[in-house]
């Protein structure tokens, strides 16, 4: 009523051109209440359409053992016009929303690791949906679109949005999705919502992934088609292990080197390639076991000797090497799934006791058009010693490439008190030095790729070396802070009976400090053990001692 | 070739093959014979406990939903064997491979199955085994995966018949993978401290590597430091290669919630997968209960040959969830649930309906007399106290009023008005109490069979938050439902009256006919006292629950049309606008309102109380108004046939009785 | 025929008005309940059941004109008072029927109160978060507060700009303001998009994009360009309904004269004399689904100092003062495990709040009355023709 009586003089009022109203509503309202002075902000600003920074704050929730990041978002991007920006969690690096549409959402993420791989993520997506996974064709036929500057995969389908349980059921959602194995780790860039909806936002999205980028150069940073690689990574490689370089072929992508797989990488036009480099110490058990085990693999009989002989050569690293290619049904490592159709291009060879191999799988039509590119990235490995790229290490005999990727002392640096006592170089320690009268404690920094397995499970370790109960997530959560390398570093004090290291008794009355420090890419540890007044008198030092590191 | 650790797994390769190389099911599969299930598995296997849907119940139950769902009934005929659902069910999990051929897949229209590419029987609505439709699984996902997307308003019948075959395939193939983990073993080779720890060459059950692994696991974190990175590298290769192969097991285990949680804090029973995978997770404190349990089902299905073995691993496993579920006072409606099944009161109580009509359809051959009304009276009695004790039972079990779903409002409209026909027939003895309770009886039960069987769900179902209030179910939804009795009621004695004046039955009875008058008029006022209370009640609780009292849900709308039409009815007939034949008509047109209300609205698709879509009831019901429609129209017919002067007679005396009242 | 106050009488307390305008209820009733199909719930109560008339497109080509229910439950009180208390029959010999009438009249009243007096809306609180200020879902404002005096505000309610269209413009004034704030630009729903560089029609950078309405019409987002005139000095700014989320700094503020003032387009936002705080939020599923078995939340009242813990859950609302909140909803809808949950409340002022449990009691008093009374008429009649 009041409704329409309001209208009509409204109406009464803009045909007289008299168009002005007088507020007859005014409000007490409580005097406490402070209102925002957003009269300095551009109207862009206010309503949140220029992020004046990429989300550059602590991570909320502090939950950093999760996502392998230190607290710092070092990811930047820009947000659709059209979008609206939720805070980062946990999980979520980017965290986004269409505008006045709260059924969408729109993150992206990264994983150390592969994160089980891309085939097992889409899938894990198309479940959500209540979809049927993804044949392997299917996977092969998906478009490639650019997220951090590379070329990832990009899925687009339509299902019930059932969510990670698939309790609640929302018909006609869609979800975009993204996935990129690069630098050793995953990442995914993920939208979902009503179909309707998302199929307006599509744009925006790819738009988004394409302005994903790391670091603060804005737009760059995306690598070259052709990939130049480097294996292990050079901090990894300065600590001992020996260095190689390669050249992916055009349209091939790097998947990041992990602990088998000196050089790992993928074709970008079908994801179901994957070719890796990698080396065994030992010769590997030998060319003929390893190609027969590749037979096998493929569904194969093992070679005759006349066939083995009869293989053709092909160089690698220098070494005369056997060149294989076998057509069968593929079954991986686990023999479960039985791929047909499959071909897989290998080359095995030898040098004293490394045996060295490289080896490609996919389907056989799509091999059969990499074939070419296969043998140019064999050629083009070659050990990092005969070229000066100023990483390469020292010490070609050590080890093969490690999970445990140690900095080089040399790149970090500290003040150690001067009572202490540096003890001679241990397996995975960047330093030890050892203190007290009878120098009976010790104190050490290590280094650890990636999360070292996160915070909790090196903290709850710790807590189980000294023969006390984990600590609750929340109680981890809890533990004082201190600052190293620039970091929020969790800070432990715990005391008990220590058994840990090559300690075969039990040490009653024993105390540790430790400090865990998540970087970039690595962990970093520094731990004191020893009997508890000892402990007690070295915790200034060891404080200090943290404090210093660089 | 591929070495394979056991012919199970062989098997499970071979289906995996099938699927990825889209060949065609071999007709037979071997060694698909079994003896066929004894009295005490099937006993046993009935009463253990499983967790679905958001409560306890029964495996009986369990079985008999499933099947219904897949099979479209409740039992499966074999060449040579009958199945019921509990040893269906026991097929299913312990011999997937025979229980792949079963044709089992209800296909309504065969165009469903040839839009997946396989090939189709002859009939147009028949069953097909899931070894029938492998071949066409990948499409058939990937068509569901389309059609979901489509509104399921604008769903055609294929789409729709796509989908729920791929989601009944899906359901099936939750049983198919159910005991894989049981089949396999855990083989660890090589020379790490994992490997030691599985010496077996031929490996362990899954259960004694949960057992082993957790252990191989803390000593490796302890001495983790003093190992160097090759064989550290190695031990996490060699374990995370163990652990991959569990996860894939655990993956087909994941179905059914039948293993009593390892805390009494946790409601949400295990499935074997969840056990598995808390091993893990929590290697601090072995899980042994569970993974004793997970032992016993290994060995359950080793013994699926040898039936006093298998009986007596199943009553080991059953007597350790039944006492886990009485510890946890878990167990006590169970047996009755399975008592409720058994007894089948429900389907006697139809049958006996029909029955007591036959009878009293004999008995109108005979004059009215003391002994007629006892025995005809008894006869309808019987099947309602059937009826009653059914619907108390599942209150019992449920510790809910009678009403918490549609398929309960089913139940007790029914009961509810075959009683009002008897209290009716006690005060006018014209035997027309007692055969309308008989009909409505009959076609009551009959909506319920057919409802439960459409919808192949549970029928006593966990409540969304807002419904879980006893009070106001046993309020508001109870005394609407009586209003919608009495409507249904009002509308079936109506049918009488029309039909009866039409075809000029009793014609000289006036009695009769007024008598009837008065039942329908006590139905319509019935309906009214109890619609328009329980249409308040029902807007007091939604003001309690969302603060308004009213919200033009179309539930509401459609309790608040009953009301309106009997006031219109009633205000019409004391403005004498309508007379006997009128009160008829319009209860004839009450009764299509109470079935827009009762059903129809349920199909619009909107509103709090849209529950239960089912497109075969929405054309159940323009049947039934298109019926009604005509029925109105006859009432017309006799009315001008009386202007017309046919029957100035009854004219008068409908005008009389209108007068009287 | 002449008319007499007799016949005016005669045909307002008629059985035959009676049955007309419950008929026509019916049809509306049960029209409005089709079209929920098509339509949003809020559009099909203000086309069908808010309205005086309407008309109603029979299969999208029949125009049929109705009167709407609003109308016809004003006949029908008057024809209730008219035909069941005024004409009621003088001796009491259906003492139910009229107590029933009376029953009827009373809940039709308590509509009309309802309809007319009460206020709705939402208060949506993280754990920890208090506030003392509810929402409407629908409806929009536009406050007007000087940022130094933040104890009053002019408000402009929405329906008196929200019916114009983007081209059309309005200008408010009050004698306390310095300024002419004119509205122009106006959309029911909209959303806001970055300017590009000299995008005609942008204000400060920005600009306003109208979108169509949502079935759904709480999800409909307002937005305006207001420029405020001191007298010379012309600013312009965006007004986006948005503006109350966290993602957007707060609203427009604007200077003017010697003062800042802060222009907020709102959702209609209204005060309770106290305070609320979410202390948890708790919500059980049933074991092994997703299926909420319950959800409630703990909160503290606070007034004047004094407090009080309250449990709200489904079907038992907080009651205090006229104000009721019932546990409506909670979010977000996706959220991680561990991720802190919002709740929301629904809440109500209506001084007709339980008008219509009296008014059941007594409907229901009537029929019981008058129903048995009739049956043991019956009773009586047929025992006395079985001895006849």
């Amino acid at each position: 009523m009041r409704y329409s009586f309001v209208l009509l003089v409204a109406c009464l009022l803009s045909a007289c051109g008299a168009d002005r109203s007088e507020i007859t509503e005014v409000r007490e309202r409580s005097a406490d209440r402070t209102l925002e002075d957003t009269s300095a902000l551009s109207g862009a600003d206010r309503l949140g359409l220029n992020r004046p920074q990429a989300a550059t704050g602590q991570n909320p929730h502090g939950d950093m053992g999760m996502m392998g990041e230190a607290g710092a978002n070092e990811y930047h991007w820009d947000t659709p016009a059209t979008w609206t920006e939720l805070a980062p969690n946990a999980m979520r690096l980017a965290n986004l929303q269409v505008t006045g549409q709260p059924d969408t959402e729109c993150y992206f993420t990264a994983l150390p690791g592969e994160a089980g791989g891309i085939d097992a993520n889409l899938n894990r997506w198309r479940q959500q949906m209540g979809l049927a996974d993804y044949t392997a064709d299917e996977i092969a036929a998906l478009p490639r679109k650019k997220l951090l500057g590379q070329e990832a995969i990009f899925a687009s389908f339509d299902g019930t949005y059932g969510g990670m349980r698939g309790d609640v059921k929302l018909d006609g959602y869609r979800m975009l999705g993204m996935i990129l194995i690069a630098d050793a780790k995953a990442y995914f860039a993920k939208m979902t919502g009503p179909a309707a909806v998302l199929a307006n936002e599509e744009a925006n999205f790819l738009a988004f992934c394409e302005s994903l980028h790391k670091g603060d150069s804005h737009g760059a940073g995306a690598p070259a088609d052709a990939v130049h690689g480097a294996a292990p990574a050079p901090e990894a490689a300065a600590a001992g292990a020996p260095a190689f370089h390669w050249t992916a072929p055009e349209g091939w992508v790097d998947a990041g080197a992990n602990s088998m797989r000196l050089a790992n990488l993928k074709v970008s036009s079908n994801p179901e390639i994957e070719c890796y480099f990698t080396m065994l110490p030992g010769g590997g058990g030998g060319v003929d076991a390893n190609l027969n085990r590749w037979r096998k693999q493929m569904g194969l009989g093992d070679y005759t000797p006349e066939e083995l002989a009869a293989l053709p050569k092909h160089a690698l690293l220098g070494q005369e090497g056997v060149f294989a290619k076998l057509d069968g049904a593929y079954g991986g490592m686990r023999g479960d799934v039985q791929l047909a159709g499959y071909r897989m291009l290998g080359v095995i060879a030898t040098a004293g006791d490394q045996a060295f191999f490289v080896k490609m799988t996919g389907p056989a039509a799509a091999l059969e058009a990499e074939e070419a590119n296969f043998l140019a990235f064999c050629d083009s490995i070659h050990s990092a010693e005969g070229h000066d790229h100023g990483t390469a290490g020292a010490a070609p005999a050590a080890p093969p490439a490690v999970p445990m990727a140690e900095l080089a002392p040399g790149q970090m640096t500290w003040t150690a008190p001067a009572a202490w006592v540096q003890a001679p170089e241990k397996m995975m320690r960047v330093v030890t030095y050892t203190m007290g009268a009878q120098n009976e404690a010790e104190c050490y920094i290590s280094v650890l790729a990636g999360t070292g397995g996160g915070a909790e499970a090196n903290i709850n370790r710790w807590f189980a070396q000294v023969g006390q109960p984990p600590l609750t997530p929340e109680a981890i959560e809890a533990l004082p802070k201190i600052a190293m390398m620039g970091q929020e570093s969790l800070f432990v004090d715990v005391s008990g009976d220590f058994q840990g290291m090559s300690a075969t008794e039990k040490q009653s009355n024993y105390r540790l400090l430790g400090v865990v420090c998540m970087l970039d890419g690595q962990s970093v540890f520094v731990k004191m053990t020893g009997p508890a007044e000892v402990v007690e008198a070295e915790k200034e030092n060891f404080l200090a001692f943290c404090s210093s590191l660089q | 070739m591929i070495k394979i650790s056991s012919p199970l797994r062989a098997a499970a390769l071979a289906g995996a093959l099938l699927v990825i190389l889209g060949l065609s099911a071999p007709a037979n599969a071997e060694g698909a014979a079994r003896a066929p299930w004894d009295g005490t598995s099937v006993d046993l296997f009935t009463s253990l406990i499983i967790q679905d849907g958001g409560r306890l119940k029964p495996m009986d139950t369990y079985a008999q939903f499933t099947m219904l769902r897949l099979n479209g009934k409740r039992t499966l005929r074999l060449e040579d064997e009958k199945l019921k659902p509990v040893p269906w069910l026991l097929d299913c999990i312990f011999y997937p491979e025979r229980a792949a051929d079963y044709k089992q897949f209800i296909v309504d229209d065969s165009e469903a199955i040839s839009a997946i590419g396989v090939a189709i029987h002859d009939k147009k609505r028949d069953r097909y085994s899931y070894n029938e439709l492998a071949p066409g699984r990948m499409k058939m996902f990937q068509l569901a995966g389309e059609y979901s997307q489509i509104d399921a308003k604008l769903r055609d019948r294929i789409q729709q018949g796509v989908l729920n075959l791929a989601s009944n395939v899906m359901e099936f193939e939750k049983l198919y993978h159910f005991m894989d983990f049981a089949k396999d073993r855990v083989v660890v080779t090589g020379e790490t401290a994992l490997a030691k720890a599985f010496p077996e060459a031929e490996g362990v059950p899954v259960s004694v590597a949960l057992v082993r692994a957790p252990a191989v696991l803390q000593d490796l974190r302890a001495t983790s430091a003093t190992l160097d990175q090759t064989a550290l590298d190695a031990e996490v290769k060699a374990f995370s290669g163990m652990l991959e192969h569990l996860e894939q097991l655990a993956g087909g285990a994941q179905g059914l919630a039948i293993l009593p949680p390892a805390s009494a804090e946790v409601k949400e029973w295990r499935s074997p997968a969840e056990v598995m995978g808390g091993v893990f997770q929590s290697v601090q404190q072995p899980d042994e209960a569970g993974v004793q349990m997970l032992s016993s089902l290994e060995k359950l299905y080793a013994a699926r040959d040898n039936r006093e073995a298998f009986n007596q691993e199943l009553a080991q496993l059953h007597g350790t969830v039944k006492a886990a579920a009485e510890a946890r006072g878990e167990y006590a409606k169970i047996p009755l649930e399975v008592f409720f099944y058994r007894q089948q009161f429900l389907f006697y109580s139809q049958w006996l309906f029909a029955l007591s009509f036959m009878l009293i359809a004999a008995s109108w051959l005979f004059k009215n007399s003391p002994w007629n009304m006892i025995v005809t009276s008894t006869a309808v009695i019987i099947p309602l106290i059937l009826l009653i004790v059914g619907i108390a039972i599942r209150c019992i079990i449920r510790n809910r009023p009678p009403i918490t779903t549609l398929y309960e409002t089913v139940l007790f409209i029914t009961a509810l008005a075959v009683i009002m026909c008897l209290v009716m027939e006690f005060m006018n003895r014209q035997r027309i109490g007692v055969a309308m309770g008989a009909i409505l009886g009959v076609i009551g039960m009959f909506i319920a069979f057919r409802y439960e069987m459409m919808e192949g769900v549970d029928t006593m179902p966990s409540l969304v938050a807002v419904l879980d209030t006893n009070f106001w179910l046993a309020t508001h939804v109870t005394i609407i439902n009586a209003g919608y009795s009495a409507g249904v009621l009002a509308g079936a004695l109506a049918h009488v009256y029309i039909v009866g004046r039409l075809i000029r039955w009793r014609e000289d009875d006036k009695p009769f006919y007024r008598n009837l008058n008065r039942m329908i008029y006590g139905a319509v006022a019935f309906c009214l006292v109890f619609s328009t209370v329980g249409t308040i009640l029902g807007g007091i609780w939604a003001n309690d629950s969302w603060g308004r009292f009213w919200g033009w849900d179309p539930k509401e709308n459609g309790a608040l049309m009953i009301c309106i039409w009997t006031l219109v009815m009633l205000h019409a007939k004391m403005g004498r606008y309508i007379k006997d034949l009128g009160v008829a008509i319009s209860s004839v047109f009450l009764a299509m309102i109470v079935a827009f209300s009762w059903w129809g609205v349920n199909q619009l698709g909107v509103g709090l109380h849209s529950y239960g879509f089912t497109s075969g009831i929405m054309n159940a019901l323009v049947a039934f108004w298109l019926l009604e429609t005509v029925l109105m129209t006859l009432g017309l017919v006799i009315y001008l046939r009386e202007k017309s002067g046919e029957q100035p007679a009854h004219a008068s005396a409908s005008g009389k009785v209108a007068r009287a009242n | 025929m002449t008319i007499t106050p007799k016949s005016v009488l005669n045909f307002f307390s008629s059985y035959g008005l009676a049955c007309v305008v419950l008929t026509l209820l019916l049809i509306l009733t049960f029209l409005g309940t089709l079209e929920q199909t098509q339509h949003g719930l809020f559009e099909v109560q203000n086309k069908y059941f808010n309205s005086l008339f309407l008309v109603h497109w029979l299969f999208d080509t029949v125009p049929i004109p109705l009167p709407g229910a609003y109308l016809l439950s004003g006949i029908l009180l008057i024809n209730l008072i008219c035909g069941a208390i005024i004409r009621a029959p003088k001796s009491w010999k259906r003492p139910g029927m009229l107590i029933a009438h009376c029953g009827i009249i009373y809940m039709l009243f308590s509509g009309f109160v309802t309809y007319h007096y009460s206020t709705r809306g939402h208060m949506t609180l993280y754990p920890e978060e208090s506030s003392s200020e509810y929402k409407s879902f629908t409806d929009w404002e536009i406050a007007i507060t000087d940022i130094g005096k933040p104890g009053k505000e002019y408000v402009i309610p929405g329906e008196s700009f929200l019916k114009l269209d983007a081209g059309q413009e309005v200008t408010f004034h009050h004698a306390g303001l310095p300024f002419d704030l004119r509205l122009s630009g106006i959309c029911k729903n909209a959303t806001i998009r970055k300017a590009a560089v000299d995008e005609l029609g942008a204000i400060d950078g920005v600009m306003i994009q109208e979108l169509p309405l949502e079935k759904q019409a709480e999800r409909n987002i307002a937005a305006a360009i207001a420029t405020v005139d001191s007298g010379g000095t012309v600013r312009q700014g965006v007004l986006w309904g948005f503006s109350e989320t966290p993602m957007t700094k707060g609203p427009w503020v604007a200077e003017a004269g010697d003062s800042k003032y802060s222009i907020d387009l709102r959702h209609t936002t209204f005060e309770v004399p106290f305070t609320i705080t979410l202390d948890k939020f708790n919500r059980d599923l049933h074991p092994g689904t997703g299926m909420a078995a319950n959800f409630e939340s703990e909160v503290t009242k606070r007034e004047g100092g004094v407090e009080r813990k309250v449990n709200i859950r489904m079907n038992e609302p907080l009651r205090h003062k006229g104000y009721t909140f019932f546990q409506a909803s909670w979010g977000p809808e996706n959220a991680q495990p561990g991720e802190p949950l919002f709740s929301t409340f629904e809440v109500v002022n209506n001084p007709a709040d339980q008008w219509p449990l009296y008014s059941c009691i007594v409907i229901s008093i009537g029929l019981l009355i008058h129903f048995l009374q009739k049956l043991l008429g019956y009773l009586l009649q047929e025992s006395r023709r079985r001895t006849a």
